[in-house]
């Protein structure tokens, strides 16, 4: 079971430990080294896998801030496929008059095609008479195995971390209204390829801060 | 120290790659700016055919800001996809970004724009422009 803070890099390396060694074999892989390991066309059909990722934050208030990053990237190893993605967003309000700011963010995925998927998510918020903020964040990693799925189906691995009312650690709003999303969406394949990203922001003077973000990638 | 200004402010770029056998690109910009509006939108588009040999490459990019009015907006989309099968693979790229900042209140009224100056040197609104990339190597 890989941690809540492993990196993309060792949270494949712990998939890659569960696969028979046969299987190893066929994909051209190794344990321990696979995440960066290229392997030679196996000779197994390619199978093609699917991630979206994304995630939106609105603050209400006087002085807010909304910010978002989004990124996904896939790439066909030839006998395998990896996409890793993340999503952060946050978002911060504050109001001269008690209850009068708001925030909140959320993220989500949706992956197809995979047979492991290994998910790490943490919402966070808080609030106070006249300031509220929230942030969520997201990663992901999800490999396809081609010509191979494991028994019982795709195996998804929650690294759920429940939300806190604390204050997340993130950008307190200064005077105004401020609003910026980022999506980057990266397909690395030899066969067919697809990446798509959105975004969206909007800023209301002295009223709130919206932003959106998705990315979707196929290998 | 902050600046005051009723100025309306709106920037947009684009532009497209293609390498390939055959390849065409497309990259458009336009601004507007009228009373209490400003708006700009850039596409890109980029298409390569390449060979069997040689694959394709497209990229296509865009991106905008928009600065000074009560309500600042801006979408941006980016699609990519490379299609290698077959003696002509084909990569295509495409990339649109839209911003707007609107001066809202009542513009033709000089007093209230004066107002609404002192109002924003402490509460500017602003949307930095959002960024999509994309890239796909075969």
């Amino acid at each position: 079971m890989p941690s809540a803070n492993a990196n993309p890099a060792a949270q494949v390396n712990c998939i890659f430990r569960q696969l028979p060694d046969d299987v190893l074999d066929q994909i051209g892989a190794q344990r321990g080294g696979a995440y960066h390991k290229e392997t030679e066309a196996s000779g197994v059909p390619h199978e093609s896998v699917a991630a979206a990722v994304g995630g939106d934050a609105v603050a209400v208030g006087q002085d807010t801030v909304t910010i978002g990053l989004v990124q996904n990237s896939g790439k066909d190893h030839g006998g395998y496929s990896i996409i890793v993605g993340d999503a952060t967003f946050e978002a911060s309000a504050q109001a001269p008059e008690a209850g009068g700011a708001d925030a909140a963010a959320n993220t989500f995925m949706a992956v197809s095609g995979a047979d492991y998927i290994i998910k790490d998510e943490s919402n966070h918020g808080g609030s106070g008479p006249n300031d509220a903020s929230a942030s969520s964040e997201l990663s992901f990693v999800a490999v396809n195995i081609n010509g191979w799925s494991p028994e019982g189906g795709p195996v998804v691995i929650e690294l759920h971390q429940p939300g806190h009312q604390d204050r997340p650690d993130g950008h307190q709003p200064t005077d105004g209204n401020y609003a910026a999303v980022i999506a980057t969406a990266d397909a690395h394949s030899a066969d067919s390829s697809l990446s798509v990203a959105q975004t969206n922001a909007l800023a209301v003077e002295n009223q709130f801060s919206f932003v959106s973000g998705i990315a979707v990638v196929a290998v | 120290m902050s600046e005051s200004s009723n100025m309306l402010f709106v920037t947009v770029l684009g532009k497209a790659d293609a390498l390939g056998d055959l390849t065409t690109t497309n990259a458009a910009t336009k601004t507007f700016a009228g009373a209490g509006i400003a708006v700009g939108f850039a596409a890109a588009t980029a298409v390569a055919e390449g060979t069997t040999a040689a694959a394709p490459y497209t990229d296509a990019t865009t991106a905008g800001l928009a600065d000074g009015g009560f309500i600042t907006s801006s979408q941006t989309s980016h699609v990519s996809f490379d299609f290698p099968y077959g003696p002509t693979p084909v990569s295509v790229s495409v990339s649109t970004t839209f911003v707007a900042t609107h001066g809202v209140g009542d513009f033709l009224n000089g007093r209230f724009l004066i107002i609404k100056v002192h109002e924003r040197k402490d509460s500017p609104a602003r949307t930095m422009s959002s960024r999509t990339t994309s890239l796909s190597a075969l």
